[in-house]
């Protein structure tokens, strides 16, 4: 029996439970779907089952009988997949990506483990993510791109290409990230928020918080209102 | 003696394209739907790699090659580069090929020039007419009476409303959106404009004007091209 866990019984969590038993049968093509076991892993979810899958705590999810256990992370707060990659990795449950039959994956790309790619999501050509990227629908990654981990694209991103992005970056709806150069990347330091249709020209510093267009750090913007 | 299909460019876009152009020749021209072609990267300076596993040709070693059939396609997203590139190689013979994704919808009525490029989930609707070496990214939408001309290029997610006339050379940024056009009174993008990633453009734009932000402001006007 394989036993995957989809943390989190949130909204995103809902919405990838589809995504959750072809991403298993398509690493494990040998085994019969019915030896697959999917569930939610939520201790907070006051229930018993969702969305017709059992919910189990972390406890009960690493006690269950399993020949191999599997988990991924709904959760869009890159900061809390870290946590609970933290905590699960080291007891033996190994993290699978979750991948769209749409999303497509070009050559010379690479991505690291427990990754999330929801539909018609398109990473081009030779560029690197890390690990537990969250990429919603219809965002893309374009050519040449760096993106560090536990980085969350909602749906709609425009990553052109050349575009280098630190860890625990988080991009709202639509924004958009303008191409850099080889010898110029645009980068978007650690820990940067860009806002939900932001349009980013400029480089965007660590811990920053952007919107708007063209995208201006959240601070000076209020200031100007006020 | 086999066809032989040369893509120009390795800069970012020819290489993004290159996993499924084979594919998108097929599935356009039917004499290609074989297979039985092979496909290579052209380079200006010697080609001496092998760019993602895919063989890459000098211009000139790809105009002297013996194949039969050299059919060619120009990735470079600057429209004049592109058009000087792209007759270039028309001019010494060469067919130009769309390369039209798959998934694209193409409705009724469309016209396109020579070497359209069409990328990934775009749509095009009813009733347009498109230059030379129109260069119209992923998820792109062109509605009814739209013109476009030669050389123009549209980013992804660009949306061109109804009776929108863009003309020669025009660039178009990121998710850009043009509305308001008429039957009787089409939205004008002069020739040479350039718009900018997220404009949202609503009056009509002079030839050689960079327009940026929503509303769409004109932020300095470039010398006006010779031809």
């Amino acid at each position: 029996m394989i036993l995957f866990g989809l943390v989190g019984g949130g909204g995103l969590g809902s919405e990838l439970i589809v995504h959750s038993l072809p991403s298993v049968m398509a690493k494990h093509p040998e085994v019969a779907p019915e030896d697959i076991r999917v569930v939610y892993v939520d201790s907070a979810l006051q229930r018993k089952t969702f969305l017709g899958m059992d919910v189990l705590s972390e406890e009960e999810f690493l006690a269950a009988p399993a020949t191999t256990r599997y988990f991924n992370i709904a959760i869009g707060n890159g900061r809390i997949r870290e946590e609970v990659a933290k905590r699960l990795e080291p007891s033996g449950a190994k993290p699978i990506s979750l991948m769209h039959e749409t999303t497509d994956m070009r050559v010379g790309s690479s991505v690291g483990d427990g990754a999330i790619f929801t539909s018609r999501t398109t990473v081009t050509a030779n560029s690197a993510i890390g690990r537990y990227f969250l990429c919603q629908g219809f965002s893309y990654v374009a050519h040449d791109c760096v993106v560090g981990d536990f980085v969350s694209f909602a749906g709609r991103v425009c990553c052109n290409g050349n575009v280098h992005i630190g860890n625990h970056v988080t991009v709202g709806t639509g924004a958009l990230l303008r191409q850099g150069t080889e010898d110029k990347p645009l980068q978007v330091g650690d820990g940067a928020t860009i806002g939900m249709g932001a349009v980013v020209t400029k480089d965007v510093p660590a811990g920053a918080t952007v919107v708007g267009n063209p995208a201006r750090p959240l601070s000076s913007s209020r200031e100007k209102k006020a | 003696m086999k066809t032989l299909f040369g893509l120009f460019g390795t800069g970012g876009l020819g290489r993004e394209v290159m996993p499924w152009a084979p594919a998108a020749l097929q599935n356009h021209y039917s004499e290609l739907a074989d297979g039985n072609f092979d496909s290579v990267f052209l380079e200006n300076s010697p080609a001496t790699n092998i760019v993602n596993g895919c063989s890459s040709l000098s211009v000139s070693d790809f105009v002297t090659h013996s194949a039969a059939r050299k059919l060619f396609h120009v990735c470079i997203g600057e429209g004049t580069a592109r058009l000087d590139i792209a007759e270039r190689l028309f001019s010494q013979g060469h067919e130009p090929a769309h390369l039209i994704h798959p998934t694209v919808e193409l409705r009724h009525n469309i016209s396109l020039g020579k070497g359209a490029y069409i990328g990934e989930w775009s749509t095009l609707t009813t009733d347009i007419e498109a230059g030379d070496y129109m260069q119209c990214s992923s998820m792109v939408l062109i509605a009814p009476g739209c013109r476009i001309g030669a050389g123009v290029t549209l980013s992804p997610r660009v949306c061109c409303g109804p009776f929108t006339h863009i003309e020669d050379r025009v660039e178009i940024g990121t998710s850009a959106m043009i509305l308001g056009g008429t039957k009787d009174n089409p939205l004008t993008i002069g020739r040479d404009a350039v718009i900018g990633m997220g404009a949202v453009i609503t009056k009509p734009v002079p030839a050689g004007a960079v327009v940026v932000g929503n509303p769409g402001k004109i932020i300095r006007v470039k010398e006006p091209a010779s031809t």
